[in-house]
């Protein structure tokens, strides 16, 4: 790989917000587009580029997805394995970070399946994995607020979990990664109505599931 | 534009998912609907909840193991050992869920085959406890066979109705096998036995009999006694190629 491929990578436009429209551009930056051509010819180190600027977006989902860090580590590892072995049959007129959501949404599918345990793990070690969380915030916050945004975190969480596999993936793009309706209909091999529909759904669920204490909340706010 | 038809569109009011003309209208209901705005603000909730949903924050070390765990099984897998690869390629397109059905298809033909083998083939071949024999398939059963027996016993070799059978040349192996070893007889005695017994063709012969045994005394002065069963349960061939033929022309045999 070339220094001038290094240097531009760091510059293809994948910041680390949590939503972003642009993670799935309608043009891949030339930037990007060199790397892959470069890690689809064998070169690692552009391959390792690559992963960089990918891995977060990807863990995240696969947390989200999983539940917990074991299966969502596993789950990032076999996304590169098969971001690098389908690379070649990557077409560049298309949206990079879709085709990576759609790997990590089929490896997380497929490991899904065979733990065979999706929704208890999903809750049930989560809140292991959130104790780190809850010691930074408190640094930063009073007690208080950082019960009620431990309560909220853990609410959401159990309630994403009740969602059935496609509709809680198509609101984690739509409403957690930021991207178009029309966009996670890609992503999912379907159509934008479905996606809709499953939105519409997973919303409903989410809203019912939270309902007691929004209501609450808003009591109190009031 | 009634409750009735807002409701269902409010999840995806919140979230900006309807065109512009719907949006218009349902936001022109919620000014007039105190009932539909409460549900919108909880709709409007429940999103806000959800997109505070911070994932954790993974340690660099985790990122960096990753990274070094995927470049490593990909260079593991860019140098394949040679054998294991062969192997994996002839034998894990069977081990994988999709070929479970052809894989336990294969195994029951092999099976199936195998069993026809044993049970056809090789149940031919002769064994150190089976001998091949044929004999004259009796016109009756029971007494007439008996009977033929009898006379083969009593020196009737001629007759074309009892069993024939080479013994000459099975006592000539015999007798060399015990010059050669002392009186021991070996194992694969029955096998020589085998190949040496043989019978005239003819069209209506039985085949497969038992050498049921074959005791070898002590002493070399002793003779050796073999037992040959035959198709016919009734029928058992016991022989003493030790002794010396009758007088009569019996070279032996003896029919039970």
């Amino acid at each position: 790989m070339s220094p001038e491929a290094t240097i531009e990578a760091h510059n293809f436009g994948v910041a680390s917000d949590k939503r972003l429209p642009e993670i799935v551009p309608t043009q891949i930056p030339r930037s990007l587009a060199r790397l892959i051509e470069c890690a689809a010819a064998g070169d690692l180190a552009a391959f390792e580029e690559i992963m960089k600027h990918s891995e977060k977006r990807v863990m995240q989902m696969t947390w989200r997805m999983l539940g917990n860090e074991a299966d969502a580590r596993d789950a990032a590892q076999e996304v590169f394995l098969r971001v690098y072995k389908y690379l070649g049959r990557f077409k560049q007129d298309q949206p990079f970070f879709a085709w990576v959501y759609q790997i990590t949404l089929n490896v997380c599918r497929d490991i899904a399946k065979k733990r065979r345990q999706y929704d208890t793990q999903f809750i049930s070690l989560e809140n292991g994995g959130h104790e780190a969380a809850l010691v930074v915030c408190d640094d930063r916050a009073d007690a208080e607020q950082t019960l009620i945004r431990v309560q909220e975190r853990e609410l959401i969480m159990r309630a994403i979990a009740t969602l059935p596999e496609r509709e809680r993936a198509a609101i984690l793009l739509r409403d957690l990664e930021g991207l178009s309706t029309e966009e996670v209909a890609h992503i999912m091999s379907s159509t934008a109505t479905t996606v809709r529909s499953q939105i519409s759904s997973a919303r409903q669920k989410i809203r019912v599931y939270c309902g007691r204490y929004l209501k609450k909340r808003g009591a109190t706010v009031e | 534009m009634n409750c009735k038809n807002v409701e269902p569109l409010l999840p995806l009011y919140v979230g900006g998912d309807l065109d512009e003309k719907q949006s218009r209208l349902v936001a022109g209901h919620l000014q007039s609907c105190t009932e539909c705005s409460v549900v919108a603000d909880e709709y409007a909730g429940a999103r806000q909840l959800l997109q505070g949903y911070e994932g954790p924050v993974f340690s660099d070390e985790i990122y960096t193991r990753l990274r070094r765990q995927v470049l490593t099984e990909i260079a593991r897998e860019s140098h394949p050992r040679v054998w294991p690869g062969i192997f994996s390629r002839l034998f894990l397109p069977l081990v994988q869920p999709r070929m479970r059905w052809a894989a336990a298809a294969l195994l029951l033909a092999i099976s199936v085959t195998a069993l026809y083998f044993s049970r056809n083939v090789l149940r031919r071949l002769p064994t150190d406890h089976q001998v091949a024999v044929r004999t004259e398939e009796p016109k009756q059963a029971g007494a007439e066979v008996r009977s033929e027996q009898s006379n083969e016993s009593a020196g009737s070799s001629s007759s074309p109705n009892k069993t024939q059978v080479r013994m000459a040349t099975t006592r000539r192996l015999i007798t060399r096998k015990r010059e050669a070893n002392d009186g021991v007889v070996a194992t694969n005695l029955t096998r020589e036995l085998a190949q040496a017994i043989k019978v005239e063709p003819s069209s209506n012969y039985r085949v497969i009999q038992r050498a049921v045994g074959v005791s070898q005394p002590s002493s070399d002065a002793g003779p050796v006694r073999v037992e040959i069963q035959t198709s016919d349960r009734n029928i058992r061939i016991i022989w003493l190629p030790g002794q010396r033929p009758g007088t009569d022309g019996t070279d032996g045999s003896k029919g039970l």
